[in-house]
C-alpha cells in the first residue's frame, strides 16, 4: 500500500473505532493515539502474519501490552481477515464471546491476553529469546503505554532484553504523555524516558510525530536493519488523535462516547480528514 | 525399623535426575533468580546457554518463562519458594494460568525450611495463594523419590506445576507406607485416628514413630495438594477423628483444601487443624522452636490426639 492508501486506512479505522466505542464502550482515546503505529506495523510489510493460519510458525509476534487499547487491534485483525467485521461488531463486549474489553488471546491473531500493565515486554522477551534459540529471523513487537513505563517489571524486562542481546525485539511506546487520570508529568518526568531506555542498553529511536506514518515506517526499517541491541521507538503521539474534543484531555481515557457527544466527535473526525 | 537417608538434598537429586532428560530434550531450560545448587552447577557446565540466571527479577522470570513456553520451550523456574510465589503472583496468574502455558516452578524452602533466615524466607502462605488459581497443580513431596518422575516434567500439564521442596538430607520413607500413589500415601495403624500432613512434617512424624515405636494414629501423606485427590475421602471416612497438621497457615492451606473437598461431597467428619498461629507465624528461630511456638511439634500432635 502506498502512503496515501495507508492514511486512508487510518481514517477508516478511526471511524470504525468511534462507531464501536459509541455502541459498546471502550478506551477510545488510547486507541486513537496508536492508529498510525499499528497501521505502520500491519500494513507496511515490516511484519509477517497469516490470517488464514494465525499460529503459522513463520509469523512475527505482536504483543499489545497496553491491553486496554484493544478495540483498534480487533478492528485491524478483522480488516486483515483474521475474522469478519460483522463477527467482531456483533460480538464485541458480549457475554460468552472472546472480544473482551482488554485484549484476549482467544481471539484469532492475538498472541497474549493483557490488561494489567507491565506484563507484555517480559512475555515478548521470552518469545524473542526462544526465536534466538531457534535461530530464525522472526520479530517480536511489543506496544506499550508511557504510563506503563513506570512499572518496575518493564525495567526488569528491559534489562533482560539488552543483556541477552535481543535485537529481534522492538518495543513501541505510545508516548502520548497522558495516563489514566492525568498527565504523566504528575507522577514521572517524561523528559527522562529516553535516557532511561538508553541507560538500559537499548537502541532508542525518538519519533517526533508518532502519528506520522512516514516517520514510523522509517523507524521500523531501522529496527529491522539493527543487528546489535533491542530497539525502542518512542512515538510521540496525541491521545485521542483525530477527534479534537478528545485530544490531550485525560478525562477521555475512560469517559464514554454517548448520544450527547457522538455527533460532535463524528464531525471532529470527518473534519480532521480534510 | 532402620532409618535410611538420602545422600543428597531433594533439589540435587532432582537435578541429577534432570540432567539425562535435558541431554535428550533440548527444549528444557532452567531459569533462576541468582539461586544455585551443587548439581545445578554441573548442568550449567554442560548446558551454559540453557541455564539462564535472570537476577532478582521474579516478575520478569515468570513472564519470560511464559513467553518461552508459548513458543514451545519447557522452562523450569528455580527459586526460593516464597520469592517466586509472592512477588510474582500476578505474573503467575495472568501469564501462566490464564494463558494455560506449561511452566514448572522448582522451589526450595517449603514452610520453615529456611527457619533461621526469618519470615522473608519462610513459605508459610504459598499454598494459600496458589490455591486460588485455575490451571495450577501443587506438589509437596515429603521425600526425594516423589519428584524423580518423568510425569512431573513432561510439560503436558497446561498451566503451573509448583514443586515445593524441602532442604537437607531427608530420610527414605517409601517402605513406610502401605498405600503409595502419585497423589497421596497412607499407613493404617490406628483404627480411629488419622493424622494428615504433607512435606517436612511427614518426615518429623515418621521419625518420631520410628524412634518411639508408638503408633497411636494412622498417617496420610498428601503429595499432590492441588488438585487434591478425591480418593482420600474413602480413607478419611474410615476414621472417627482426623487431624490435619501443616507448616503453613490454616487459611487456604491443606486444612482448608481438605475441608472444602469434604464439604463439596457432603461428608461430615470430626476434623481439626494444627497449623501456624497468627501470633507466631513470623517468628525467628530454629525449626524445632518454630514448631513448638506454633504447636505443630510432635508433642502438640500427640496432645491433640
Amino acid at each position: 500500500m502506498n502512503i496515501n492508501s495507508l492514511k486512508k486506512k487510518c481514517q477508516d479505522l478511526r471511524l470504525k473505532n468511534l462507531d464501536i466505542c459509541y455502541k459498546s464502550g471502550g478506551h477510545i482515546s488510547t486507541c486513537l493515539s496508536t492508529v498510525e503505529i499499528l497501521v505502520g506495523i500491519y500494513y507496511s510489510r515490516v511484519f509477517k502474519f497469516n490470517p488464514k493460519k494465525p499460529k503459522d510458525s513463520n509469523r512475527d509476534y505482536f504483543i499489545l501490552s497496553k491491553g486496554h487499547g484493544c478495540e483498534i487491534v480487533y478492528l485491524i485483525l478483522a480488516d486483515l481477515g483474521f475474522y469478519s467485521n460483522n463477527y467482531f461488531n456483533n460480538n464485541y463486549r458480549k457475554n460468552n464471546f472472546d472480544f473482551a474489553g482488554h485484549i484476549n488471546s482467544k481471539v484469532n491473531g492475538v498472541e497474549f491476553s493483557s490488561g494489567s500493565l507491565g506484563h507484555g515486554l517480559g512475555f515478548g522477551s521470552g518469545i524473542a529469546l526462544s526465536n534466538k534459540f531457534k535461530k530464525n529471523n522472526l520479530k517480536t513487537i511489543v506496544l506499550m503505554g508511557d504510563a506503563e513505563c513506570t512499572a518496575g517489571s518493564v525495567w526488569e524486562a528491559a534489562n533482560f532484553c539488552s543483556f541477552n542481546n535481543l535485537n529481534n525485539i522492538l518495543t513501541v511506546v505510545d508516548f502520548n504523555k497522558i495516563g489514566a487520570t492525568e498527565n504523566i508529568s504528575s507522577f514521572s518526568d517524561p523528559k527522562l524516558l529516553e535516557k532511561k531506555w538508553v541507560s538500559f542498553g537499548w537502541n532508542v529511536i525518538n519519533v517526533e510525530d508518532g502519528n506520522d506514518l512516514n516517520s514510523l515506517i522509517k523507524a521500523y526499517k531501522k529496527f529491522v536493519n539493527n543487528k546489535n541491541k533491542p530497539t525502542v521507538i518512542l512515538a510521540n503521539t496525541i491521545k485521542g488523535k483525530g477527534i479534537k474534543m478528545l485530544e490531550n484531555d485525560p478525562i477521555w481515557h475512560t469517559k464514554q462516547i454517548d448520544n450527547t457527544n457522538y455527533e460532535k466527535a463524528l464531525k471532529d473526525l470527518q473534519n480532521s480528514f480534510k | 525399623m532402620k532409618i535410611q537417608k538420602y545422600t543428597k538434598d531433594m533439589r540435587d537429586d532432582f537435578f541429577d535426575f534432570l540432567l539425562p532428560i535435558m541431554e535428550k530434550d533440548n527444549m528444557i531450560l532452567i531459569i533462576t533468580n541468582d539461586y544455585g545448587a551443587p548439581m545445578l552447577d554441573l548442568i550449567k557446565k554442560k548446558f551454559p546457554k540453557r541455564c539462564i540466571n535472570c537476577g532478582i527479577t521474579e516478575q520478569n522470570i515468570v513472564s519470560v518463562s511464559a513467553g518461552l513456553a508459548y513458543n514451545g520451550y519447557k522452562p523450569i523456574i528455580y527459586s526460593i519458594s516464597t520469592f517466586i510465589t509472592l512477588r510474582s503472583f500476578e505474573q503467575i496468574k495472568l501469564d501462566i494460568s490464564v494463558m494455560k502455558l506449561p511452566v514448572v516452578i522448582l522451589s526450595v524452602g517449603a514452610g520453615y525450611a529456611y527457619s533461621m533466615d526469618g519470615p522473608t524466607h519462610h513459605a508459610t502462605d504459598d499454598i494459600a495463594i496458589l490455591n486460588t488459581l485455575s490451571n495450577c497443580r501443587i506438589i509437596s513431596p515429603s521425600e526425594n523419590s516423589l519428584i524423580l518422575k518423568k510425569s512431573i516434567i513432561n510439560f503436558k500439564f497446561k498451566g503451573l506445576t509448583y514443586l515445593r521442596l524441602d532442604r537437607g538430607k531427608l530420610q527414605k520413607l517409601s517402605n513406610f507406607f502401605d498405600y503409595n500413589s502419585n497423589t497421596f500415601r497412607f499407613k493404617k495403624v490406628h483404627k480411629n485416628i488419622l493424622v494428615i500432613s504433607t512435606g517436612f512434617l511427614i518426615q518429623e512424624i515418621t521419625k518420631s514413630i520410628q524412634d518411639s515405636n508408638i503408633f497411636s494414629f494412622s498417617l496420610m501423606d498428601i503429595v499432590q495438594i492441588k488438585p487434591i485427590d478425591k480418593k482420600i475421602i474413602t480413607y478419611i471416612k474410615m476414621f472417627k477423628k482426623v487431624i490435619i497438621v501443616e507448616e503453613h497457615i490454616a487459611e487456604g492451606g491443606l486444612f482448608t483444601i481438605i475441608q472444602s473437598l469434604l464439604n463439596k461431597n457432603n461428608i461430615k467428619s470430626n476434623i481439626s487443624s494444627l497449623s501456624l498461629l497468627q501470633s507466631s507465624t513470623y517468628n525467628y528461630g530454629d525449626r524445632d522452636m518454630l514448631h513448638r511456638h506454633n504447636k505443630i511439634d510432635i508433642k502438640s500432635i500427640l496432645g491433640a490426639i
